[in-house]
């Protein structure tokens, strides 16, 4: 079994670990010491909350409901 | 199936998350359709140029992102503006500051829930063209790095660095605008 990454450890992959970007081993580590530290856990949740809410903000587009037939009319006419 | 037929059941899949990329890269509606538009007929255009095994949505936003850098530079739009290194966790040093990042599952509520979505896209907006589009592009689409070098065509390495000096700077700029809008105090235990 692996060993569990140590705080700085943690710290040098939070980013890459919010996005999925770690390999399975490495996730398995940040998660087994996310498990036992509260502080690295609570950064963690607070990045990832950060990461939603603004994920979410710009996700508030107002698309519009006739964009699909205003796409196919442009390209009939193309 | 016609040609256009073909390109349009491509297209429809990630014509939606196009618009909205579209849309915070431009600021509006309207310019966001024209660049929309002139993506599609690009695309259409070049369309035997893609592979029919790759991606098409990093295919497509890597047209719609050219032509917008394109349009960008012909406005000489955020093209001067340099990225200083920010701090690690900035919010979160924020808040902690104030007493606030224990509290409960969302520990960046009591910060969060006075940011609006004016102040989110304004931060966003202090951001230079190539950071944006990285950060906006992983925001709204979520898709993987290699997708996201595929469609900004620049290498995996660069889209992690751009992204997380974005994401640093982010959390500088979302912190300064609401300060300066007085939608949070500085002051601990106010």
């Amino acid at each position: 079994m692996n060993q569990p990454f140590t705080c700085g450890e943690v710290f040098e992959r939070l980013q890459d670990y919010l996005d999925r970007e770690l390999s399975a081993e490495e996730i398995a580590a940040v998660d087994a010491h996310l498990e036992n530290c509260t502080m690295c856990s609570g950064e963690y949740r607070f990045e990832a909350n950060v990461l939603r809410y603004v994920a979410q903000n710009l996700a508030e587009v107002p698309v519009p409901a006739d964009l699909n037939d205003r796409l196919s009319s442009m390209l009939k006419a193309a | 199936m016609n040609p256009q037929a073909t390109f349009e059941s491509l297209l429809k899949p990630h014509q939606e998350v196009a618009y909205r990329y579209a849309f915070r890269l431009t600021g509006n509606a309207d310019a966001a359709m024209d660049l929309l538009q002139d993506a599609v007929l690009l695309a259409y255009k070049a369309i035997e140029s893609f592979q029919p095994d790759s991606n098409f949505r990093a295919w497509f936003l890597r047209i719609l992102t050219n032509r917008f850098y394109r349009v960008s530079q012909q406005n000489k739009r955020h093209q001067t503006e340099s990225l200083d290194d920010a701090p690690d966790l900035y919010l979160y040093d924020q808040a902690a500051r104030l007493g606030h990042t224990m509290e409960g599952d969302n520990p960046a509520a009591a910060i969060l829930e006075k940011m609006d979505q004016e102040t989110v896209r304004d931060a966003i907006d202090r951001l230079s063209d190539d950071y944006r589009t990285v950060a906006i592009m992983h925001y709204l689409t979520a898709m993987p790095y290699e997708d996201i070098a595929v469609a900004l065509d620049i290498p995996i390495g660069t889209v992690r660095s751009r992204l997380h000096r974005a994401r640093k700077q982010l959390q500088v700029s979302l912190w300064q605008l609401a300060v300066d809008r007085g939608l949070i105090s500085e002051e601990i235990n106010s």
